[in-house]
């Protein structure tokens, strides 16, 4: 688009000094030149459409919420790749309700096993009875 | 004389358009209601049915329905991976969850959430906020937390105020599904609808301080210090108390009663209580950092 508009603004620059030109090309410039205007205009609009359409299409990252706690937890989730991510504070919105969007996400394969992977978690008997001496917690 | 029956006229003729201009309104509006009643009667005879027909879930659905939600938690929010986290949190749900009153196959999720909640789910799935597990200093104040939302799914609290709910959604998919046998898509279906109720519905108020208080004298029969849920709910209460953080706290105050009125009507208990139980401040903090 702005090569063209080079072009054009070019083609105007030429037309204005007419006498410089071959003879033939004075008559196609003559019948050209009434439209130049509008092509102007128009070169102006499509460029203007296609910067808001570049802005829609990313709208700037939300900033990161501010700590709540002193305390951050070093982490790994699951999360990384989600559409989620996207949604901002993690799909919850000003008013601290779940995000519609969210509501519909629907669980993949992975999340299904992630799921089965909370049962695995599961301690067993032995490092349960560990986990309550060590403590000082009541045995049952 | 004459003036009069001009008037007359005009007023007449006025009449007949307005009659012409909004009788019609008033005669479409009528019938749409009259239509939305008829449309709406089936549904909400078939919510009412589901409501007749009240019984609690079958160990077999509890756990479909359970972990279809969990997957479908897990896809909202992300779940922590990290092991010794995962591991630490489950060993001290399991701890409390010994004594729950009801013995279910308890499982314990740290969400990937900003939010500031914990959740309970059918089938024994309970999920902490990661956020929520910040704020906490030490390990009897995650017993506590813990103890509230086993509390919740041991005594089928919110199946039973999400079943009895007339034409909700939850109510609606259940009574066009009563006959069905649970297909994968039809346990999408009632996970979907048990969600929605999830994060809109307000438990009662002796719910919600029975969790509080039931909660907490199951983390005292573990071992754990009476006042570890008390603490966190008044660390909560301040730091809820500033503007900046209603988005962190919007879901879990629109769902529980305020922080102060949970704090006053858990100190007596705690007061009351054992006060040898530990904190174990020093092991919380070398797992939780």
């Amino acid at each position: 688009m702005e090569q063209a508009l080079a072009c054009s603004f070019e083609f105007f620059q030429q037309a204005a000094r007419p006498n410089k030109l071959p003879k033939h090309l004075r008559g196609k410039i003559a019948d050209v030149k009434p439209f130049l205007p509008w092509l102007l205009a128009l070169a102006t609009l499509a460029m203007a459409q296609q910067g808001s359409e570049k802005k829609k299409d990313a709208p700037p990252p939300e900033p990161a919420p501010a700590p709540l706690f002193k305390s951050k937890l070093g982490y790994k989730s699951s999360k990384t790749t989600k559409e989620s991510t996207t949604l901002g504070f993690n799909g919850i919105d000003p008013s601290g309700k779940v995000d519609k969007q969210m509501l519909a996400t629907t669980p993949t394969t992975a999340d299904q096993a992630n799921v089965k992977k909370m049962s695995d978690n599961r301690p067993t008997d032995t490092d349960l009875k560990a986990f309550v001496k060590e403590g000082g917690l009541n045995a049952k | 004389m004459k003036r009069a029956v001009t008037i007359l006229t005009l007023a007449a003729a006025s009449a007949q358009l307005m009659n012409a201009q909004f009788g019609g309104i008033f005669d479409k509006a009528k019938s749409k209601i009259d239509r939305t009643q008829q449309k709406a009667k089936p549904v909400s005879d078939r919510a009412e049915k589901a409501v007749e027909n009240f019984t609690a879930w079958t160990p077999e659905e509890e756990q479909e329905i359970g972990e279809a939600t969990a997957a479908k938690m897990i896809a909202m929010f992300g779940i922590i991976e990290t092991p010794p986290l995962v591991r630490y949190v489950n060993l001290v749900g399991q701890s409390v969850a010994q004594y729950a009153p009801r013995q279910l196959p308890y499982r314990f999720g740290i969400l990937d959430s900003d939010i500031v909640g914990a959740f309970a789910l059918p089938g024994g799935f309970i999920f902490i906020t990661k956020t929520a597990l910040e704020g906490m200093t030490n390990e009897a104040q995650l017993a506590g937390a813990l103890g509230h939302e086993i509390v919740h799914v041991a005594e089928r609290h919110l199946e039973n105020a999400i079943r009895s709910k007339k034409n909700s959604s939850w109510a609606v998919e259940e009574a066009k599904t009563k006959t069905s046998s649970m297909t994968p898509e039809l346990v999408r279906r009632r996970a979907d609808a048990f969600l929605l109720e999830m994060f809109n519905m307000r438990l009662s108020r002796d719910k919600e301080d029975g969790a509080d208080e039931r909660g907490t004298l199951m983390a005292v029969q573990a071992g754990y210090a009476a006042n570890g849920l008390l603490e966190f709910l008044r660390t909560l209460a301040v730091v809820q108390a500033k503007p900046e953080t209603q988005r962190a706290f919007g879901q879990l105050l629109s769902t529980h009663p305020p922080f102060d009125e949970r704090v006053n009507h858990l100190s007596p208990i705690v007061e009351k209580s054992d006060k040898s139980g530990k904190t174990l401040e020093a092991r919380f903090r070398s797992t939780v950092k």
